[in-house]
C-alpha cells in the first residue's frame, strides 16, 4: 500500500522539491500546507500516514501542528534550519533533520517513522 | 585644701588633645571624601558588618534601591534585599564573612521583584588579629549587557536558520534547473537565478530585513536589462512595502518573467514592450495586492511544451508563499501574467493599510 504523506513546509520551491523525493521514493502526497492554518485544515480534512513538519512556518512555530499530530497519534518528523537545541514543546522528541536536506536520508527517516 | 576648707593650691593633669582632636577632624573628613569618592563611582558599593548589616552605602546603591540611606544604614541584607536575594547570596555572604573574597556573577531577584543581572565582588575586612569585622561589596549591575549579549545569540540562531534555509532554497533552484536544462544552459540558467536571489537578498538587507519597496524590488530583479527599463519596460503602481518573504518570493518570479521575455517574449526583439503594474484595494481583511506583467509587440506567442522551473516559480511561488491567485495567459501580443494576494500575505506588517481607510 503506498504511503501518503502530509507536507507542511511555507517555502515554494522546497516544498516542490520535498514533493519530487517523495513521490520518486514511491510515496504519495496527501498534500501540502504552508500555514499553520492550512496545515491544520489539511490535518482535519485528509487522509494520511505521516507528516513532514517544517519547525518554522512563516515566522510561526509549528508547534500547534506538531501538538495536533500527536493528540491523533500521527507520526511525523521535524525539519528545519534550527539545530535541535533551539527546538521547543512538541516539536522536540520526534526524528529532526536539518536543512538543507539529502533526500536519501529524508526518504529512510520517514521509512523508519513508518516502520515502527 | 585644709581641714578648715582652705584652699592651698590645685593639682592638675593637662593632657595636649591637638592630636586627638586633629585625627577626629580628619577622620570626618576622611569619611566624608571617601562618600563623595564612591557616591560617584557608577556601581554599588557598600560595607556589611559581620552580623550582615550595611554600615555603609554609596549613592548608587541607595538609589538602586529607591531608599534613603539611612533607612538602610544598620539593617540586615535580608531586610533590605529581600528573603529570596538574600538566600540566594547567603552563601557568598558566608564565604566573605569566612575571610575568603568572593567573585560571582548571578540573577538576583530582588525584594521589589526586579529581576537583575549582577556582577559582584566580596572583600573580607580582615583585621590585624584575623578577625574577620565585614566585608565591602562591589556590584554592577549587567542586566543591560546580559540582554544584549541573549539578543544578540538570537540574531545568531536566526541567520544561522536563515542561511541554511536559503541553502535549501538554492538547492532546489539548483535541482529544478538541472530538470529541465540541458547541461549546457545548466550554468548559465543556475548563476542567473542566484543572481536574482543574490539582489532580493541585498535589498532586504540594505532595509535591515524590514520589507522591500516594490518598484526597488522589481528594478533590482531588471538589472540585467538595465537599458530597457523606462524605455521598453515600464513600471507603475504606488510606493507600497513588501515583507521579506514576499520580496524573496515576487523578486523570483519578476526574474523568471524577465529572462522569459528576454529569450523568447517581446524584449527578445527590437520593438516589443512590458508594462509592470500593481496596486493596492480594498479594506482591511479585504485589501488586495494586484500585480500584472503584460507583454506586447513581441514574437508570436505560443504555449510552452512543458511546465519547468520558470513556470512552477510564477505560478505556485505565489499560491503557496502568497495565498494569492495567478493567471497566466498566452495570448498573440503577448503573455500575460496576473497575481492577486492578500495584502496580510504581501506587505510588510508595518504598511498594512489601517482598518477603515481608504485605498489610495
Amino acid at each position: 500500500m503506498t504511503l501518503k504523506i502530509l507536507i507542511v513546509e511555507d517555502e515554494a520551491l522546497i516544498a516542490q522539491e520535498l514533493e519530487a523525493v517523495l513521490t520518486a521514493a514511491g510515496f504519495a502526497i496527501a498534500g501540502v500546507a504552508p500555514s499553520v492554518a492550512k496545515a491544520l485544515a489539511l490535518i482535519a480534512e485528509r487522509q494520511f500516514d505521516t507528516a513532514i513538519l517544517d519547525a518554522s512556518l512563516r515566522g510561526h512555530s509549528a508547534e500547534p501542528v506538531a501538538q495536533t499530530l500527536r493528540h491523533s497519534g500521527t507520526p511525523f518528523l521535524v525539519l528545519s534550519g534550527y539545530s535541535h537545541a533551539h527546538l521547543t514543546g512538541a516539536l522536540l522528541d520526534v526524528p529532526h533533520l536539518t536543512k538543507p536536506i539529502r533526500p536519501e536520508a529524508l526518504v529512510r527517516a520517514i521509512r523508519a517513522l513508518t516502520e515502527s | 585644701v585644709t581641714p578648715e576648707g582652705r584652699v592651698t593650691g590645685h593639682i592638675g593633669t593637662i593632657t595636649d588633645i591637638t592630636q586627638r582632636k586633629l585625627s577626629e577632624q580628619s577622620s570626618a573628613e576622611l569619611a566624608h571624601r571617601l562618600q563623595l569618592v564612591t557616591d560617584s563611582v557608577p556601581a554599588l558599593i557598600s560595607y556589611v558588618d559581620a552580623e550582615g548589616r550595611y554600615q555603609f552605602n554609596n549613592l548608587a546603591y541607595v538609589n538602586w534601591f529607591g531608599h534613603a540611606r539611612e533607612d538602610i544604614q544598620g539593617k540586615h541584607m535580608r531586610e533590605v534585599l529581600g528573603e529570596e536575594a538574600f538566600a540566594a547570596l547567603e552563601v557568598h555572604v558566608r564565604t566573605a564573612l569566612s575571610g575568603q573574597p568572593v567573585e560571582f556573577e548571578a540573577r538576583i531577584r530582588y525584594r521589589d521583584a526586579r529581576a537583575r543581572h549582577i556582577r559582584a565582588q566580596y572583600v573580607p575586612d580582615v583585621r590585624a588579629d584575623r578577625t574577620v569585622a565585614g566585608f565591602y561589596a562591589l556590584i554592577t549591575d549587567v542586566t543591560q549587557h546580559k540582554e544584549a549579549e541573549q539578543r544578540t545569540r538570537e540574531l545568531l540562531r536566526e541567520v544561522n536558520h536563515r542561511a541554511k534555509n536559503m541553502l535549501a532554497v538554492v538547492h532546489a533552484v539548483a535541482r529544478q534547473t538541472a530538470a529541465s536544462e540541458s547541461p549546457e544552459t545548466f550554468t548559465e540558467r543556475f548563476s542567473a537565478r542566484l543572481a536574482g536571489l543574490a539582489a532580493s537578498q541585498e535589498l532586504l538587507v540594505q532595509n535591515d530585513w524590514r520589507g522591500a519597496n516594490l518598484d526597488r524590488l522589481i528594478r533590482s530583479q531588471l538589472a540585467h536589462l538595465d537599458a530597457l527599463v523606462d524605455r521598453r519596460i515600464f513600471l507603475e503602481g504606488q510606493p507600497i512595502r513588501v515583507s521579506p518573504a514576499a520580496a524573496q518570493a515576487i523578486g523570483m518570479v519578476v526574474h523568471e518573467l524577465s529572462t522569459n521575455a528576454a529569450k523568447y517574449g517581446s524584449l527578445s526583439n527590437w520593438t516589443g514592450e512590458v508594462k509592470i503594474a500593481w496596486s493596492l484595494k480594498g479594506v482591511g481583511n479585504d485589501a488586495r495586492v494586484a500585480m500584472e506583467w503584460a507583454e506586447y509587440n513581441g514574437p508570436p506567442v505560443a504555449q510552452p511544451k512543458r511546465e519547468g522551473f520558470g513556470h512552477s516559480a510564477i505560478v505556485r511561488i505565489v499560491e503557496h508563499e502568497l495565498d494569492g491567485g495567478v493567471e497566466l495567459d498566452y495570448l498573440p501580443e503577448g503573455i500575460k501574467w496576473r497575481m492577486s494576494a492578500p495584502a496580510g500575505a504581501v506587505l510588510d506588517r508595518g504598511s498594512l493599510p489601517p482598518i477603515g481607510s481608504q485605498s489610495a
